[in-house]
């Protein structure tokens, strides 16, 4: 369904990917890991759109995505879930949720995203408590969730996930994999970013390790899990990942 | 761009050019460069201000209002010597920035814009009203030829030596500055407030003090312009004058050494020779900024150095 | 003077309430941009000039005029986006350069309006007539309902447009965050556009119901865009809601200082009055519908 070809970014002079190509197919839960400042962030910009691309070609169901604008992206199935959640602070969740299906208000009928928030609401029962309340005022967990919750309501074909885990307690990161889980069960096709090496290889059949803006290893998950490389990477310089 | 031998040349060049002109002989020519000196005082001023600290002032004018009032007032009314009345309106002016510079700088981008908008404005405004001081919109006419050491500065020939040389004096002051710790310490301030704080930049201080030299800047240029016209008026300063000089600015280059010079110089021909277009004048330096704007952002002054620059770093 | 008092009230009410149009432009702008329209107030003057313009000596119908000098005043802030704001919001200009953008504007403009209309203060008829109607105390003139009516409406009908239409609540999305909300799909650039075209809309109206009151002329501009900031600010910027009471406060404050301070210096009170707040109160009343980030030149 995806398929990256020798990418190209940068930002300036420096560049953050040097010529990565990688493919997920339809219904895959593919993972990228590898030290900070990798490029892996860089990598989902550039599938977004929100980055340029310098040379190298994302093909997304054979239509190249370079031409279409960030804003488009997502009407081609394209949803991200930032690093950071990004949700509108001072807007409230339903609110939030509302405007992740705006690409849809002129082609889906108003039932239909209305069975789809309550959908999210469903998958985050968290969130239902607090659907009048301003997105700025809930917890990082819940953030999250919502961020998540407002990517699906574009009824993504391509959901692709910035650092899911980041900054939350491993319960809660643990709650919302677990729901991508599902999703992805039931048919999502999800690129999952991670700094967590363990949790990106246990949710996912199939993962990329990037360094330094390139691709040093990939394989399924359950192999990379015993791949010296990545345990250098992880464990022989832990955390330290200057690039 | 370093100091010493970067600077030296072009200054002595630019000394030259200045003296060479009136030989020309064209009291037109010496009238339009004595005016675009006056400009490029303040826009030297003004660029200290907010091509180094980052500060944007839309009320300077207001600065070259007081200091030309202080020179007709203190000349025709008080009797004080043009010289002694200059420095008594640098002196006053420089002193309401320091008022009114700390709690206005404070504020940031579009605040501090509006803020010196509206103070610009009430200057002129008053400045028009206040008849009793100021002349209202008589204004102060038969103000004295400026005169120093028993040299009476009588034509626009000799004004615009005298003009030209505070002009390059200023240019030296200010080239000082910039390569000062303090302009670096300004350089710092207008890339990064909270950032040079934490690194020990007295802030307010310097941001303070930057204004007040280019208050200054512009009050010794609204006095000698008193003089040039042997006339003080506050309309004359009015935002039509600040849109000149942000003009100047932008062309010339903002935050560049020269830019104020190279902006100020060939603007000032154009308003000059607009002949009976003269009404087109506002409209023209209007267009001519926002245009730079889009295409020439870094001003003549700073694509040039840019465009230096990439060629001597390479690809 | 104090048998004054309520028609310097009703004044400043009426006077006020054009300060909120304008001041509501603004925070419409700053909600989706972060740009302050420092050419706002000349939307307000081609309100007034382009009815004058089109008015002519009263063979086109005031109504027509008035409507054709609002559409064209809203192409033309279309055309300022397209031409002045788009190319610098492409390449990510620094704030500064917006707010010298619009201030070359706020010069072209009424410039223009100048060499290519009239140099002149003029007007065109009031809407029902000059024959004062009695409101309590005060007599007031019959443009003057037009005027609160119009801000009535507006106000109405922006907070439904921001708070229960999905583009409404999408503009206020880009202020927050420009890359999430094209993540979302959300055309930024065709909401930026929209911003000014909306701004541009409401100024021409307010500026089309004021000039009975005021005559018009091509430079009254930059008075109503100092003011219109003043008002905005008041109310905190940004928030629709608070433009228009701040509207109401600075019209009050002004007619009030005008009798009891000073009539001598005009609007310089009024721009003093604007430094106070900036000075003092920079967030305004109401807190703003956006959070101000801090932002470096």
């Amino acid at each position: 369904m995806l398929a990256v070809e020798e990418l190209v970014v940068a930002y300036g002079r420096i560049q953050a990917l040097r010529g990565v190509s990688l493919t997920i197919g339809r219904g895959e839960y593919v993972g990228v890991i590898g030290p900070n400042g990798a490029g892996k962030t860089t990598l989902l910009l550039a599938l977004s759109g929100a980055l340029p691309v310098a040379a190298g070609r994302i093909v997304l169901d054979g239509e190249d995505l370079a031409r279409v604008p960030a804003h488009a992206r997502v009407s081609r199935g394209v949803a991200i879930v930032p690093e950071g959640r990004e949700v509108f602070g001072p807007l409230s969740v339903r609110e939030n949720l509302e405007l992740g299906a705006y690409h849809r208000r002129r082609t889906a009928p108003r039932a239909e995203v209305r069975a789809d928030l309550e959908m999210v609401l469903d998958l985050f029962p968290v969130l239902r408590g607090r659907s009048r309340q301003l997105a700025a005022t809930l917890s990082g967990g819940e953030q999250q969730m919502l961020a998540v919750g407002r990517a699906l309501m574009s009824r993504p074909r391509l959901l692709l996930l910035d650092e899911p885990s980041l900054g939350l307690a491993p319960v809660v990161a643990a709650e919302i994999l677990g729901a991508l889980g599902r999703l992805h069960a039931q048919g999502l096709t999800c690129l999952l970013v991670e700094q967590d090496a363990t949790l990106a290889l246990q949710a996912t059949s199939r993962s990329y390790v990037f360094r330094t803006g390139l691709v040093v290893a990939h394989g399924s998950s359950a192999e990379l899990r015993r791949n010296p490389l990545v345990e250098e990477i992880y464990l022989g310089r832990a955390g330290s990942g200057a690039c | 761009m370093r100091a010493g031998r970067g600077t030296a040349l072009p200054l002595a060049g630019l000394a030259v050019g200045v003296a060479a002109l009136p030989l020309l002989g064209s009291v037109f020519a010496d009238t339009v460069m004595a005016l675009a000196g006056l400009f490029a005082i303040v826009a030297v001023g003004l660029n200290l201000l907010f091509g180094y600290a980052g500060k944007i002032s839309f009320g300077h004018n207001a600065f070259m209002a007081m200091g030309a009032y202080a020179s007709g007032i203190l000349t025709t009314g008080a009797g004080l010597p043009p010289l002694g009345a200059l420095v008594a309106g640098a002196a006053g002016t420089g002193a309401v920035a320091f008022l009114l510079g700390a709690p206005i700088l404070r504020l940031r981008g579009h605040y501090l814009a509006m803020a010196t908008l509206a103070l610009g404005e009430i200057t002129i405004i008053v400045s028009t009203r206040w008849t009793e001081v100021t002349g209202g919109l008589t204004g102060i006419p038969g103000v004295p030829d400026f005169r120093v050491l028993g040299v009476a500065f009588d034509t626009k020939t000799k004004l615009y030596y005298l003009i030209w040389a505070v002009a390059l004096g200023g240019l030296c002051l200010s080239f000082r500055v910039i390569d000062s710790r303090f302009g670096r310490a300004l350089r710092a301030l207008g890339a990064h407030e909270a950032a040079a704080e934490a690194l020990g930049v007295p802030v307010v201080r310097y941001r303070v003090q930057v204004f007040v030299l280019s208050a200054v800047y512009a009050a010794v240029a609204g006095g000698l312009y008193a003089h040039f016209l042997n006339y003080v008026n506050g309309t004359f300063f009015d935002l039509p004058v600040m849109v000149e000089l942000m003009a100047m600015l932008v062309v010339g280059g903002i935050g560049t050494r020269w830019g104020p010079i190279v902006g100020a110089v060939p603007l000032m021909w154009v308003s000059q020779s607009l002949g009976r277009y003269a009404d087109y004048s506002l409209l023209i330096f209007g267009a001519l900024y926002g245009v730079a704007l889009l295409f020439l952002p870094r001003g003549l002054c700073g694509e040039l150095v840019a465009w230096a620059a990439g060629r001597r770093g390479g690809s | 003077m104090l048998s004054l008092l309520p028609l310097l009230v009703v004044n400043g009410v009426v006077f006020g309430a054009i300060y909120g149009l304008n001041a509501v432009g603004f925070s419409v702008m700053y909600n989706a941009t972060n740009i302050i329209n420092f050419a706002q107030g000349e939307f307000l003057m081609l309100g007034g000039m382009l009815t004058l313009l089109f008015y002519g000596d009263g063979r086109v119908p005031l109504p027509v005029a008035a409507a054709g000098a609002v559409l064209a005043t809203t192409l033309i802030g279309l055309l300022i986006e397209r031409a002045a704001i788009r190319p610098l919001w492409r390449r990510r200009a620094k704030d500064w350069t917006y707010i010298f953008m619009l201030f070359a504007v706020a010069t072209v403009v009424p410039n223009a309006v100048m060499l290519a209309i009239s140099r002149d203060a003029a007007t065109f008829p009031a809407f029902s007539g000059t024959r004062p109607l009695a409101l309590g105390p005060v007599t007031v003139a019959p443009q003057a309902f037009w005027v609160l009516g119009l801000t009535a409406v507006v106000a109405l009908g922006l907070y439904g447009f921001f708070t229960h239409t999905l583009t409404g609540k999408a503009m206020k999305a880009i202020a927050v965050n420009r890359r999430a909300a094209a993540w979302m799909g959300i055309p930024v650039e065709r909401m930026v556009a929209l911003s000014f075209a909306l701004s541009a809309g409401l100024g021409a109206l307010a500026g089309v119901v004021v000039t009975p009151l005021i005559t018009t002329q091509f430079n009254i501009g930059l008075p109503f865009t100092l003011k219109g900031f003043a008002a905005a600010v008041i109310g905190g910027l940004g928030n629709i809601g608070g433009a228009i009471v701040g509207g109401l406060i600075l019209g009050v404050l002004e007619a009030l200082s005008s009798a009891f301070v000073s009539s001598m210096y005009g609007d310089a009170v009024t721009y003093g009055i604007l430094l106070v707040i900036l000075l003092v109160r920079p967030s305004g009343l109401f807190r703003p519908l956006v959070e101000l980030t801090e932002e470096e030149i």
